[in-house]
């Protein structure tokens, strides 16, 4: 038994990203969000049979299950959650597919939303603040807390300099390309802003090796999908972007593991998915992949089988990213460059997916025909990471 | 030892960690082995992580020699919290011992441009309050 093929995202629903919404709260982004995604899809709230909300940092009491149920006027059949941090958006693909291919649901609602930088003001509101979990704050915050997860990629990216010497000048292809495709997308945060390599190396150093424009824009915002039976979705306004595979694989959830962090969990998601979709990297038209920094890309590219693990640094300057491209990456600008509302911004990679397939981006819609669309979601430091396969065809 | 330490400290350890903070008071570095598989395991837990370790309580503590390399590192510039602003710039680093086990820690007298991936280090113990001290490091000449 696989999913291949079985559902299909036929609704979609994002919120432009801006810098802090404090006059709202979580529960009224996922509403709105979650109303548009169901309008997008042409169906009614009663046709929502599973609710997957993202759980992360959301459970203050009770279940968003229960109180988004009740928010929304829904009443599923079952309730499910995702609780893989970034992973979550790409990981909510597979999970909602698997519902409606064991026969639990037809149409399945996944979706998240954040009101804050959850690192804006200070370590009481940051990561710095959070309860004692045994295998992370006790045996690091003694030690000079990082802003947000700023310190420990640069681990991963002083580890990968160090093992293949993929410098900042190199890294920085990503940031650049990327923000092309940011300049050609009026939703993304630094649409007005171009930037150049040298810019990059210039940028401020965050953590060494990471530069400030290496790193994403926390910010505010929200998204949600809805994911239809196949046979039910060619009924629907739009043209149905089919789920032909996906895995989420879990490896710590810190640095302490002994594992080398300059190899990442995507690996096994990436073979799992390709394996269930029966394509392979150099069949994809275009890379949706999960960008909190220049070096998680980089990673996950190496990881996924698009270059040869330590090869990226060469690699990477032979590619064109842009839409124009050969291999457009994260059309949307990336969370780099479109914004990254914390858990909402793995959801970003599904969303312009979505588009991509559809062919309804706009002036970032790939040059290229977007038949087949790789996207990837990371969560913590390389704890968890997930990967999917969107076609414009089932199978 | 100043009694005006001013840095954010565990107040309560874990149920497995208590004892590992109570040796560090002594200048003791505990890890963990595993009676089964040989395996050094940290963070402190309850059961071995090794494969074929299948039985809850197979770790039993062991002592470090405190010697080490650096695994990674980055230099704060911008600390989250702002009780380390007047340390910036700091090294920031994971340290694998020689047991075979890594945690993370700072890397102090030396400049921060000088810190390598591979440095062999040697941990000393920092005692920021009468009861907590902190297991850091030194480059080792
Ligand atoms: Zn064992």
């Amino acid at each position: 038994m696989n999913l291949r093929g079985a559902a299909a995202v036929v609704g979609i629903c994002e919120l432009k990203p801006e810098r802090e919404r404090p006059d709202r709260d979580l529960n009224s982004l996922l509403a709105e969000v979650s109303l548009g995604a169901i309008r997008d899809a042409g169906l009614r709230k009663q046709d929502i049979e599973c609710l997957i909300m993202q759980s992360n940092g959301a459970t203050d009491g009770g279940s968003l299950n229960e109180t988004m149920s009740e928010y929304l006027g829904i009443q599923p059949t079952f309730a499910a959650g995702i609780n893989a941090q970034g992973a979550s958006g790409v990981a909510g693909l597979a999970e909602a597919a698997a519902f409606i291919a064991a026969g639990l649901a037809n149409y399945v609602l996944v979706a998240t939303a954040n009101p804050v930088d959850p690192n804006a003001g200070g370590p009481r509101r940051g990561r710095a603040g959070r309860a004692a979990d045994p295998f992370t704050t006790e045996w690091q915050i003694p030690y000079g807390p990082v802003v947000g997860q700023n310190g420990y990629y640069a681990m991963i990216a002083q580890r990968h300099e160090h093992l293949y010497g993929l410098n900042v000048e190199k890294r920085a292809k990503i940031a650049v390309d990327q923000r092309i495709n940011a300049n050609h997308n009026p939703d993304a945060f630094f649409f007005d802003t171009p930037i150049t390599t040298e810019d990059v190396a210039n940028s401020r150093l965050i953590a060494d090796p990471l530069h400030l424009l290496e790193c994403v824009m926390p910010c505010s915002g929200g998204a949600a999908y809805v994911v239809a039976r196949s046979d039910l979705a060619t009924y629907l306004p739009h043209p149905p972007a089919y789920i032909l595979g996906g895995a989420c694989c879990v490896q710590r959830v810190s640095q302490m593991h002994m594992s080398d962090f300059a190899f990442a969990p995507v690996e096994r998601a990436a073979k799992k998915t390709f394996a269930m979709a029966g394509y392979g990297p150099r069949d994809m038209s275009i890379l949706e992949l999960y960008d909190s920094y220049t070096i998680t890309v980089i990673c996950e590219l190496e990881e996924s089988g698009f270059c040869a693990k330590g090869e990226a640094g060469d690699w990477l300057q032979e590619q064109d990213f842009t839409f124009r491209g050969n291999l457009p990456l994260n059309t949307h600008g990336g969370q780099m460059s479109f914004g990254q509302p914390n858990f909402a911004g793995g959801f970003s990679q599904v969303m312009e997916g979505v588009r991509q397939v559809r062919g309804e981006a706009g002036e970032h819609q790939a040059t290229k025909d977007v038949d087949l669309v790789y996207l990837t979601g990371s969560g913590g430091v390389f704890a968890v990471q997930s990967a999917a396969v969107l076609a414009r065809e089932p199978r | 030892m100043t009694k005006e330490y001013d840095k954010p400290l565990v107040e309560n350890p874990t149920y497995n960690s208590a004892e590992w903070w109570a040796a560090a008071g002594e200048h003791r570095l505990l890890y963990q082995r595993c009676t089964n598989c040989n395996r050094a395991v940290f963070p402190p837990r309850g059961s071995c992580p090794g494969p074929d370790c299948l039985v809850y309580g197979t770790l039993q503590w062991s002592e470090s020699h405190g010697a080490g390399r650096v695994f990674s590192y980055t230099v704060v510039r911008q600390p989250a919290d702002q009780r380390f602003a007047r340390h910036v710039p700091y090294v920031f680093a994971l340290i694998e011992l020689d047991e075979g086990f890594r945690l993370f820690s700072n890397v102090t007298d030396i400049d921060p441009a000088e810190v390598r991936i591979g440095q062999s280090v040697q941990v000393y113990w920092d005692d920021v309050t009468a009861d907590v001290s902190l297991p850091k490091f030194r480059i080792r000449g």
